[in-house]
């Protein structure tokens, strides 16, 4: 044992010193979490903002410019143009001008006036799918908005003392501004640390099967499961570096809230980057050229961590087959229990007993047979 | 320019990628599988959202409001609640985004004529679902009061009709508003961008790490020759990858081209110059493949996977970091092969597009070669 933790050391000192050597691989590894939080913390949003609108007005009444207005005086569509034909909304459409028109047809105030239910077209460019549902969805929410105001009103030029039947009160827990930087930051940690730790434990590994030195270590009496360990470290330690500046730097400054059990957070974190390391190591027993180990190692992490993990896109609005794959993404696991430890109160490790889980039977298996291939290339 | 050497290079490093089973799996199937995997995936829209009903009504009101929430295809009632106590640890354990309440005055006050509150109570940590089930909840619940006050108003003043206003609404290029319409051409883009990145920003450093690009130097090979060589395969490879995704996408999920292909294969060709070119750029910076690769992964990707426009709308961001994006070559690719792939968009629309997405590879290709050359001399 003490053979054992003596080589390990001495493993990862020289795997330390080595791989830290080279300033511009630490300059990338530590610009990665630093650029994303801000980028994420200040400027990306998926939200429905300023969707282009141009309006074709052929009423030209006040009950008409008050429905257009009540488009317009939202953050959700910028008026960009008046347009007075359905030609010129071709156009302006095709150009990428215009993501919407909304077209309000001559008669509306006088269907209106007459206690008949008025319509108004609203065409959509669909070309992106998730803007287009959701500019959607904002239309249908103003339109009828206007509809029960123009009902009410009616009502009470009866004089019946009227009062809207059904309100609402919205209660908000966890995040009550709403913060979709708050909602992304879990993602975002999961995104870099799979990034991080898969990419630069495959590297570590296949660089020394690319260039042979495994066959000059197993004649030295360092046994394999050191080797590995030791060149795991000092990446391991980088990991939990970016780690710790992400939660840090999301307190700091976006107000991340930590509500649940730090602890919780801590062990959930380290779990994971044994996760990502077993991936890694698994993912470096396929090839001994760096370049295709790493190839793999990319596609399997980058776009699989933004898109089937939740870090963007919820899950359960995936068909059942994909969202069956995306149990073979870690990342899911580590998502939900953050989001769960730092904005939920009263959560601890209790709450996230599933992930804990998962996580745990994902990283026995794959540590397993990547345990037992890399045995097999060492020996 | 000696075609006979630079066509024998160009074989040479063709059939050194194509050697290896796995490397041709990664560069011809990858994206196919990508494709398959992430084109489904992309949907921020409300379906099937889990909620709970806490009805402290049990009234016949209470449960016509509990059934318009089933009934809606927005949501799925998973739990029908009894006590506040249950509330909490539900949408604490994430297993509801939302609970309804029903208040225990809820039939008694529609009768006389007051407003009912009705109760939403939000998990916000999912803030962009929690907006959507927010406005939902509240629209049904409204349409339900309006339309039994709509029945009773009928009942005591004979009213025939209602004035009102209702949206008639028209989706072009992709009626019914699939994310696959949006996402192949997208998927298409990145994958051909990550491995054509990836590639061609280790093809130089490698021969440096290995210390063949000594042996490279004695050939009669210049820079712009051997830059030719190890970029020209991923011409042919790339070409091959694009048809099996446009094949498979119209096998699978029934999408293809609404313009012409004679736009759009020029449009990928043009655009590996700028990914190649940025590729070879990095190539030449690095000492080992390491550097390379880290490099192309942590520098180049996120910037350009989250700047391009791919999966946050550039509109949304600050105007410091639209003006950014102009440097990423994807932004350019991305509006010109969605326009060519979903709305058949002609030449001259998007000319501003061709024109960036050509000016950018030419000059990032011919800055990579410039710096290859005096690397060789």
């Amino acid at each position: 044992m003490r053979g054992f933790l003596r080589r390990t050391r001495a493993m990862a000192v020289k795997e330390f010193k080595q791989s830290f050597r080279d300033r511009l691989t630490l300059a990338a590894y530590l610009f990665l979490p630093v650029f994303l939080l801000l980028l994420f913390g200040y400027a990306l949003s998926f939200d429905v903002e300023h969707v282009k609108l141009a309006v074709w007005d052929a009423d030209h009444t006040r009950a008409s410019r008050d429905l257009a207005r009540s488009f317009t005086s939202t953050e959700a569509f910028d008026r960009v143009a008046d347009i007075r034909s359905l030609s010129q909304a071709d156009s302006l459409v095709m150009e990428g001008a215009a993501t919407a028109v909304l077209c309000i047809p001559e008669g509306y105030s006088r269907d209106l006036a007459a206690n008949r239910t008025a319509q108004v077209g609203f065409l959509l460019d669909g070309a992106d799918a998730n803007q287009g549902a959701q500019a959607l969805g904002y239309a249908q929410g103003l339109v009828r908005r206007s509809d029960l105001d123009i009902k009410i009103r009616q009502l009470d030029r009866q004089g019946r003392g009227f009062q809207a039947p059904v309100e609402t009160r919205l209660e908000v827990l966890y995040n009550p501004q709403l913060e979709t930087r708050l909602f992304m930051i879990p993602g975002l940690m999961a995104y870099i640390l799979t990034i991080t730790a898969v990419i630069s434990t495959v590297i570590a590994i296949v660089r020394e099967r690319e260039r042979g030195n495994f066959e000059q270590l197993q004649v030295s009496p360092v046994r394999p499961i050191e080797i590995i360990l030791g060149k795991l470290a000092p990446y391991l330690c980088l990991s939990a570096l970016v780690a710790a500046m992400i939660v840090v730097g999301s307190v700091a400054l976006f107000g991340m809230p930590l509500n649940g059990s730090v602890g919780a957070l801590v062990f959930v974190i380290l779990l994971f980057l044994v996760t990502a390391s077993a991936q890694g190591m698994f993912l470096s027993t396929l090839s001994d050229r760096q370049e295709t180990a790493f190839s793999f190692a990319a596609l399997l992490t980058m776009l699989p961590s933004v898109m089937l993990s939740g870090f963007i896109y919820p899950i359960r609005n995936m068909p059942a087959l994909l969202q069956a794959v995306t149990w073979l993404f870690p990342g899911r696991y580590l998502i939900s229990a953050l989001r769960a430890l730092m904005l939920r109160d009263g959560t601890d490790i209790l709450t996230i007993w599933r992930e804990v889980a998962a996580l745990s039977a994902y990283t026995a298996v794959v540590m397993f047979f990547a345990l037992k291939r890399l045995g097999r290339i060492l020996k | 320019m000696n075609l006979q050497v630079v066509g024998a290079f160009v074989r040479k490093e063709l059939s050194q990628i194509l050697r290896d089973p796995r490397m041709r799996g990664i560069t011809m199937f990858m994206p196919v599988v990508q494709l398959l995997l992430l084109v489904s995936a992309a949907r921020l829209d409300l379906q099937h959202a889990p909620v709970a009903i806490l009805d402290l009504d049990r009234t016949s009101e209470s449960r016509g409001l509990a059934q318009r929430v089933a009934a809606s295809p927005f949501f799925e009632v998973r739990h029908d609640l009894s006590s506040h106590s249950e509330v909490e640890p539900l949408l604490r354990e994430g297993r509801v985004v939302a609970v309804l309440e029903i208040p225990g005055d809820f039939a008694r006050e529609l009768a006389a004529g007051r407003t009912a509150e009705v109760g939403v109570i939000l998990d916000g940590s999912d803030a962009n679902t929690a907006g959507l089930v927010g406005n939902y909840l509240s629209g049904i619940a409204q349409d339900m009061g309006m339309s039994r006050l709509m029945v009773r108003q009928r009942k005591l003043l004979g009213e025939p009709a209602f004035p009102g206003v209702e949206l008639r609404s028209r989706v072009w290029f992709n009626p019914e508003l699939e994310s696959k319409w949006f996402m192949v051409p997208a998927v298409l883009a990145m994958t051909i961008f990550l491995t054509t990145i990836m590639a061609s920003s280790n093809a130089i450093a490698k021969e440096r790490e290995i210390g063949t690009l000594e042996q490279l130097v004695v050939t009669p090979l210049r820079g712009w020759e051997l830059a030719i060589g190890k970029v020209a395969p991923y011409f042919l490879t790339s070409t091959f990858v694009v048809t099996l995704v446009l094949v498979s996408a119209w096998l699978v999920f029934g999408v293809k081209p609404l313009g012409s292909l004679l736009q759009l294969y020029p449009a990928v060709w043009l655009f590996l110059f700028s990914s190649l070119g940025i590729g070879l750029l990095i190539s030449t910076f690095a000492r080992t493949q390491q550097q390379a690769m880290v490099v192309a992964s942590f520098f180049m990707m996120p910037l350009m996977i989250y700047l391009s426009g791919f999966t946050f709308p550039i509109r949304n961001m600050p105007t410091w970091l639209q003006n950014l994006t102009y440097l990423i070559p994807l932004r350019y690719f991305l509006v010109l092969i969605r326009g060519i792939y979903l709305k058949g968009t002609g030449f001259m629309d998007l000319w501003q597009q061709w024109a960036m997405v050509a000016g950018y590879g030419i000059g990032v290709m011919g800055l990579a070669i410039w710096r290859l050359d005096r690397q060789l001399r």
